[in-house]
């Protein structure tokens, strides 16, 4: 495509947010500390995304996507930045979606993939266990056949917005014979299956985005499961290049600093100032980085199809770039404030009374704690060295 | 869009790369460097073989008309080998400047490149590095057929082995720039030479009353030319800076696989793993910066300025972050003279010194975003 073309696509999504991103989808995403939209904001703006076909920019139009390049998607996804919008999770659309494309039947693919486009299924992420985090093949949740089921007992952790799903993609484990890594399945369940409890584990920041599950003789049937029996840690890693690497890395980082911007405007109107003399040359040493993480990701997809994976070295070079970025956009933010950020904001959190200080500031201090998670999820960044290392050093 | 390299940018880089893997080695640049016939060697061997002195120039002129991404391609080759000068002052810097100058003299400057008999030293300021190198002015007209030129311009690199100077100077009543073409062996024209760390040669350049034909005056409004020859010398200069990070990584991982200690090869450290692995992460962003800012060169010039400080920013703390844990995981080896890792090392060290450091171009940047504002 050629840069007239994308020129006229990027006016054509800008024309389209102006229309429908709404003052107050825009003010909510504004005061979201966590990197996902929750609640009726994400139910609002996926449902116009839905409604104009644009839900699922990565996948191929076969399965619902719009049919865009990787190219469009980054510009999509900068001018969605640009614009303030909130981010929707990526548990169904950027993950359990490819693998689906992938690797399941044509009955799973034809009854799953148009309800998560639809926002009728909203899925969570089944990987780490309390025992098996970094190490991601030592887990344990059992899941053992019975006539045409699965029984699954064990217990899930860090699981992103169960409280909000009612499917689960998961892990478990089906033989423990031989290697570790080829006796685990990936299956699909249902949250309202008898036997599955969520209990909430609230973060420094305040939130409650994770949950621990437990498992207590959770029935499913076999036909939920993805895949072949036992070869469920391929698709898993598969998976994991897609949240690694699937997203537009550089999008969160734009936010950060545009609702910074934002925040300085509305104290520059309350009366004071908040910049001190350090503030221009960090704030352009963190744009000068993302520019060069966004010309990465460029260089990165510009040869790749439609739905195709960057590949797990890349994924883990744009996670491991974005998520230090991303923490060090957060400290600016926080750190801009001053006095106002050690402001325990926990109680005006989701409502508009009480927020002390510039409006939109009053979730840089959550924002700031809650971005330490991102350079432990998905795989932490040493996991991402190692993978990288594995690449460069050979043999 | 596709930003990967196309079927004859690979050709070109794999056929640069080919000729300098065959033809300059560490040992020979080495013992060269004290032969101030070596550059000129050099580029003949560049006209004569892979015709890369003709590259960014119109074919009418016997150029091969290309663009940026193919000066990037060829930097980044000359930067493995280390061997950028005095490409890049002739070609690059000196070649943006005669491009867009539409003399006979120019165009007899430019045939002069391309088959080599002119190599080009530039003395004029280079904003962005520390200071203002130049000091040179024109002060008369001569019989209203020529000009008188004095002045100096300190750390002149090339200007040992160079046929002839693109002197910057001040003139005329309004103090604007102008840029002279200038023999090096014009009388009146003195050079005390010396060597820089990463082996290259230079002088500091006096003029006293050099008398230059009225044809010399290349243009009266030179600082729009100047800028732009500043952006195309940056960008060159990011491309050059990632071929001496691949160098040096590739030295990095083949020298720990090899290295025993504690029974096994260093590369089985995990502590070690994951130095080299920042080191990649640090090549493949600079790289990027070295294709946007490649890009950006034909934009307009406040944007194309600001993508230049934005590159040269982060590949300079790219390159001081490669090349210092390439010596680090080398151990004591890495820190003698007896490798190509300290010439490799020290060439990283001048490009920061000579073209500006880090925290200067995010300085530039900055002035760049507020100027933007207004």
């Amino acid at each position: 495509m050629r840069i007239k073309d994308l020129e006229a696509f990027r006016a054509e999504v800008r024309a389209f947010l102006d229309e429908n991103l709404t003052p107050e989808l825009r003010d909510a995403a504004a005061l979201q500390a966590g990197v996902y939209s929750e609640g009726d904001v994400c139910r609002s703006w996926h449902q116009t995304l839905y409604q104009k076909g644009w839900v699922a920019p990565s996948w191929p139009e076969k399965y619902g996507g719009p049919g865009w390049t990787p190219i469009q998607r980054m510009i999509f996804e900068s001018e969605c930045a640009a614009a303030g919008a909130p981010i929707l999770p990526g548990m169904s659309i950027l993950m359990c979606g490819p693998v689906l494309i992938r690797f399941g039947t044509e009955e799973q693919k034809s009854f799953f993939l148009p309800r998560i486009l639809s926002g009728e299924h909203f899925w969570c992420q089944g990987y780490s266990e309390p025992q098996a985090g970094s190490d991601l093949a030592s887990l344990r949740c059992a899941a053992v056949r019975d006539g045409d089921d699965y029984v699954i007992n064990g217990t899930k952790i860090w699981t992103t917005h169960a409280h909000y799903a009612n499917w689960i993609f998961m892990l478990v484990r089906t033989s423990t014979e031989g290697r570790r890594q080829d006796g685990i399945s990936f299956v699909l369940a249902p949250m309202d299956t008898p036997g599955i409890t969520i209990t909430p584990i609230l973060s420094m920041s305040g939130e409650h985005e994770v949950n621990q599950l437990f498992f207590d003789d959770v029935r499913i049937p076999m036909s939920n499961r993805v895949g072949d029996e036992n070869e469920g840690f391929k698709i898993a890693k598969y998976l994991l290049e897609f949240e690694r690497g699937g997203g537009d890395a550089g999008m969160q980082v734009s936010l950060v600093l545009k609702w910074l911007d934002e925040a300085l405007v509305q104290a520059e109107a309350q009366g004071f100032k908040l910049r001190d003399s350090s503030y221009l040359t960090k704030r352009a040493e963190i744009e000068i980085d993302l520019l060069a993480l966004t010309w990465t990701q460029r260089r990165i997809v510009s040869e790749l199809e439609t739905g195709q994976s960057v590949g797990d070295v890349s994924a883990s070079l744009l996670k491991l770039t974005a998520s230090d970025l991303y923490q060090h956009a957060t400290e600016l933010a926080l750190a801009t404030l001053g006095p106002y950020g050690a402001v325990d904001q926990r109680v005006a959190l989701g409502e508009d009374e009480g927020l002390i200080g510039p409006r939109y500031g009053a979730v840089f201090g959550a924002r700031y704690l809650n971005g330490r998670a991102q350079s432990i999820f998905g795989g932490t960044s040493e996991i991402q060295h190692t993978i990288i290392a594995r690449s460069v050093i050979g043999r | 869009m596709n930003l990967m390299l196309n079927e004859s940018q690979c050709i070109l880089r794999d056929s640069v790369g080919r000729y300098l893997s065959d033809n300059y080695d560490h040992q020979r640049r080495r013992a060269a460097q004290s032969d101030e016939g070596w550059p000129q060697q050099l580029m003949r061997g560049f006209a004569e073989n892979i015709g890369i002195l003709g590259l960014p120039f119109p074919p009418e002129l016997g150029g091969l008309d290309c663009g940026p991404v193919d000066t990037m391609v060829v930097m980044e080759a000359l930067g493995g080998a280390l061997v950028a000068e005095p490409y890049l002052s002739t070609v690059v810097a000196a070649g943006t400047i005669l491009k867009d100058v539409d003399t006979a003299a120019a165009r007899n400057a430019i045939s002069a490149i391309i088959d080599a008999t002119a190599v080009i030293a530039i003395a004029f300021s280079q904003d962005g590095a520390a200071g203002d190198f130049s000091n040179v002015k024109a002060i008369a007209r001569s019989n209203g057929d020529g000009y008188f030129l004095s002045g100096n311009n300190i750390v002149t690199r090339g200007g040992p082995y160079a046929t002839h100077l693109l002197v910057g100077t001040c003139m005329g009543v309004d103090g604007r720039c102008a840029l002279f073409y200038v023999p090096a062996d014009a009388p009146g024209l003195t050079r005390v030479n010396y060597s820089l760390i990463d082996g290259d040669r230079a002088c500091d350049l006096t003029l006293d009353k050099v008398a230059v034909p009225a044809d010399a005056l290349l243009t009266s409004d030179a600082a729009p030319l100047i800028a732009k020859a500043n952006d195309a010398t940056r960008a060159a200069i990011c491309a050059e800076s990632v071929g001496i990070m691949r160098r040096l990584l590739a030295d990095t991982v083949e020298y720990t696989r090899q290295r025993l200690q504690f029974g096994k090869p260093l590369s089985e450290f995990q502590v070690l793993q994951h130095r080299m692995a920042a080191m990649h992460v640090e090549i493949e962003l600079a790289a990027s910066m070295a294709l946007m800012v490649a890009l950006e060169l034909e934009s307009t010039p406040p944007q194309r300025s600001k993508a230049a400080a934005a590159a040269m920013a982060r590949i300079g703390r790219a390159g001081r972050f490669v090349a210092e844990n390439a010596v680090q995981l080398h151990g004591a080896i890495g820190t003698t003279d007896e490798l190509a890792l300290g010439q490799y090392f020290k060439r990283i060290l001048a490009i920061d010194l000579l073209f500006g450091s880090p925290d200067m171009h995010v300085s530039r940047y900055v002035e760049s975003c507020v100027d933007h504002a207004n």
